[in-house]
């Protein structure tokens, strides 16, 4: 499992985290674990997704149930880069976070 | 469904014993007509009121056991002698057994339906009239109010949820991924994109519902499902094949495009008319895949293990529109197909009976047959060639016996219908103040009991006219030097490949003059052109032909013989007329001996093999070429000093390549009519089963039908009374 995550504390007190490496089933439940405690202690979470070199549907779906997370307790998520292959996912499911 | 099927099938009986019953009231009616003190006859009539009463009130026909309650209230007076029997009552009583086969007939065909108003009213005339002949004292209590009707509500058809499903020309498809698809090691992702190449996915939503909420969510797990509108050329089956490799771990619904649905319903429309499930047709059509049936059926018996209900109560049908496989458009196009199929079985099965003796023979020889099957099975095993010629001879002896007594099964013998006009004659000649006997023969002979039904009301209306036109008045008969009472014959008898039934009466003979006056007047003839008796007797068979000086209720409306030609003519068969000046008219029906398997004679002409039925074969004979093809003005031989016409079948099914130097020449008769036919060669005979054209086929007029034979090749079954009215016509 390839998985590293940068943390950067941004202007707005956003929590800022910058992923490398997989997206997939093999790394989404450990993903789920950090970044669901993640959002648990801050107002807001941004993600780069932009060096995520490779991500599938268990991806798509983990990004999905944050947003809806993040939705449901009243905190921002944003994602501000992505990857191409990610982007085609969405892209192709018609989705948008 | 088995519940329903049963009740029905409870309700033929009914219906069958019921009429058989009211038959037997009217033999008795009519006896006791004869000899009023006949206990036997009261007692039988008795009963059979008194079983009508019975059998109605257990199927729910209230009204005709309120009626058959009155009847018998007036039958049990006659047992104890209370009411004298006379002519009158008689009168009434066959009226009365008239009015409950009315009823009858109402309740089988509409069931449920309340009385009309007509059949109403004589419900309470006849009643009244019945109830006048009882004796006060013997008036027992008004009859019960009828029950109130409850009408039960059928289950509405829900809304239909499928309308915002469909856009126009896509399919409709909706995945629910199962939740190991990712640890499986497959993608979704791959899925979808690969059907995307197969057409053009208009619209994708991705549906999540079901995955939990912070922690619970395990995020290995799938719980990702998509609707989406798939536009493509591709059908139900290669949409399906697409997630092949999921299907286990996936629940896919692939809806048709509206445009589609209406193609469906076209192609249930178009099935054949067999008996089917509702799972095979919509799988028939493609609507539905092999899987989507599988996994319906499974659906099925999980869930009549659940309600503890036995599966048929669960359709098929709704678990389909319920589980979104099918649109309910598709579902009920072909319900109601299934409906219209049981529909046309229902009426086409309807109860016979069989001699139990007829029975019991089938089945010893049934036994028989067993025995020497294994007999032939055993032999067969062993190196005995001459033993397995026997074993086989001795089967194919037993089967053909078989056979033969199995067709006997559906034949009845005609006299029972046959005693049923007594009636009709009784009635009209009473009418007509006219005394007529009616005289029976040959009431053994046997047909088949679907003909004979058919036949039914060709020969009321031939009686009719014998009655009304054809037989006079005592008066006019002794002036005539004849006896006061009239004879009307009734006779069966069989000849070469046909069943014949005549009606013959005593009577005036036809009148040449009143036909062609009548035929001139009509337009059908011209007045100065001398006809031949059977030309003046074949207006007789002309639409709105009548020569009655007054129309009466019984005949002389013109409506009649043309449509007892019709009908005969829908039997296969003819009408002749006889007619002898002060001698009497015979009206001759021939029937051709229809059955499912005949003794065949096989021909060849050119490379195809043709069966002709062996009834119908008189002789073959053999005959030089140039014999043939000398002859000057029409086609005729001289069959020992006999004219006899003939057909080349070669050129009459135009076929072309080389004749054979001796063809050979088949004499068959049918209604005492001969021709040739002209074949190449003569195969024997054979046993055939015959095999219905199919409807495309129904348009061809010389073959009646087709055969498989030994071989596996096709041969044809000539339609030999249709050859042989051809070729008279041609003279």
């Amino acid at each position: 499992m390839r998985l590293k995550i940068i943390r950067k504390k941004t202007d707005n007190e956003d929590l800022h985290l910058k992923l490398t490496g997989e997206m997939t089933v093999y790394s989404a439940v450990k993903l789920k674990d950090i970044l669901l405690n993640e959002l648990k202690f801050c107002p807001g979470l941004t993600l780069d997704l932009a060096d995520v070199d490779e991500a599938d549907t268990a991806g798509f779906q983990l990004l999905l149930f944050l947003k809806r997370e993040a939705d449901l307790h009243d905190k921002s998520f944003r994602v501000t880069e992505m990857n191409s292959r990610l982007n085609k996912m969405f892209t192709f499911y018609k989705e948008k976070i | 469904m088995a519940d329903i099927n049963n009740e029905k099938n409870f309700k033929n009986v009914y219906f069958t014993e019921s009429r058989e019953l009211l038959d037997s009231m009217e033999m008795s009616l009519l006896a006791l007509e004869k000899e009023s003190t006949n206990e036997d006859s009261i007692n039988s009539i008795f009963r059979t009121a008194h079983t009508i009463k019975g059998n109605s009130g257990m199927f729910g026909f209230g009204r005709i056991g309120e009626f058959a309650h009155v009847l018998e209230n007036l039958l049990v007076c006659t047992r104890n002698k209370t009411v004298i029997i006379t002519p009158e009552l008689i009168g009434l009583l066959l009226e009365c057994h008239d009015f409950i086969q009315i009823l009858l007939d109402h309740y089988e065909s509409k069931e449920e339906l309340p009385l009309d108003d007509e059949s109403e009213s004589l419900f309470a005339v006849l009643k009244e009239r019945l109830n006048n002949f009882i004796p006060d004292a013997e008036k027992t209590e008004k009859l019960k109010e009828k029950e109130l009707e409850t009408v039960i509500e059928l289950e509405s058809s829900c809304a239909d949820p499928d309308e915002m499903l469909v856009c126009n020309d896509c399919w409709h498809i909706s995945l629910r991924f199962g939740r190991n698809v990712f640890k499986d090691g497959l993608d979704p992702y791959s899925f979808i994109s690969y059907l995307g190449e197969k057409g053009e996915i208009q619209n994708i939503k991705t549906v999540y519902e079901d995955m939990p909420y912070g922690s619970e969510m395990k995020a290995d797990l799938c719980y990702l499902g998509f609707e989406m509108d798939f536009r493509s050329s591709i059908n139900k089956k290669e949409i399906e094949d697409v997630f092949d490799f999921v299907m286990n771990d996936c629940n896919i619904r692939i809806l048709p495009p509206k445009s589609s649905i209406a193609e469906y319903v076209k192609l249930i429309e178009e099935l054949p008319e067999t008996p089917m499930k509702i799972g095979d047709m919509l799988r028939e059509i493609g609507s539905l895949t092999d899987t989507e049936l599988e996994i319906a059926l499974e659906l099925q018996a999980e869930l009549s293990a659940e309600k503890k209900k036995p599966p048929e109560d669960l359709l098929v049908g709704k678990i389909l529109v319920e589980e979104k496989m099918i649109q309910k458009h598709i579902l009920d196009a072909a319900l109601s197909k299934q409906e219209n199929v049981k529909k046309r079985e229902a009426s086409d099965r309807k109860l016979i009976r069989i001699d139990a003796e007829k029975l019991d023979h089938l089945i010893n020889l049934i036994g028989e047959l067993v025995i020497t099957g294994s007999n032939v099975k055993q032999i067969s095993e062993s190196d005995d060639k001459l033993g397995i010629a026997k074993a086989v001879t001795d089967m194919s002896k037993l089967i053909e016996e078989i056979r033969d007594s199995t067709m006997g099964i559906r034949m009845v013998p005609i006299g029972e219908t046959f005693s049923r006009f007594e009636r009709v004659v009784r009635d009209l000649s009473r009418e007509k103040g006219k005394s007529v006997e009616l005289k029976i023969i040959g009431g053994e002979t046997e047909l088949d009991k679907t003909l004979i039904d058919k036949l039914s009301d060709p020969l009321i209306h031939l009686i009719r006219n014998s009655v009304d036109h054809g037989i006079g008045t005592p008066a006019e008969r002794e002036k005539a030097g004849k006896p006061a009472a009239g004879i009307l014959t009734l006779n069966a008898y069989h000849e070469t490949g046909s069943i014949v039934i005549e009606v013959s009466d005593d009577g005036d003979g036809l009148n040449r003059e009143s036909i062609l006056n009548k035929a001139v007047e009509q337009g059908f003839a011209k007045p100065d052109q001398a006809y031949t008796d059977d030309e003046l007797y074949k207006f007789i068979f002309q639409p709105g032909f009548s020569t009655a000086k007054e129309v009466s209720n019984i005949s002389g409306r013109g409506v009649g013989m043309d449509v007892v030609k019709k009908n005969i003519e829908s039997l296969r068969g003819n009408v002749f007329l006889e007619s002898e000046k002060g001698l009497g008219t015979t009206v001759r029906i021939h029937l051709p001996l229809t059955l499912a398997i005949i003794d065949g004679f096989m021909v060849r002409i050119a490379d195809s093999y043709y069966v002709l039925a062996l009834d119908m074969v008189t002789e073959c004979t053999e005959i030089r070429k140039e014999e043939l093809d000398s002859k000057e003005g029409g086609n005729y031989i001289n069959l020992r000093g006999e004219v006899l016409p003939f057909m080349k079948m070669r050129e009459f099914f135009r076929e072309s390549g080389e004749e054979p130097e001796k063809p050979k020449v088949v004499v068959v008769e049918y209604s005492r009519k001969k021709i040739g036919l002209v074949v190449d060669d003569l195969i024997g005979e054979f046993q055939t089963v015959i095999k219905p054209m199919g409807k495309i086929f129904s348009k061809l007029q010389w073959l009646s039908g087709s055969t498989i034979l030994g071989t596996g090749e096709v041969a044809y079954i000539l339609d030999v009374p249709k050859l042989i009215k051809n070729a008279h016509e041609l003279e």
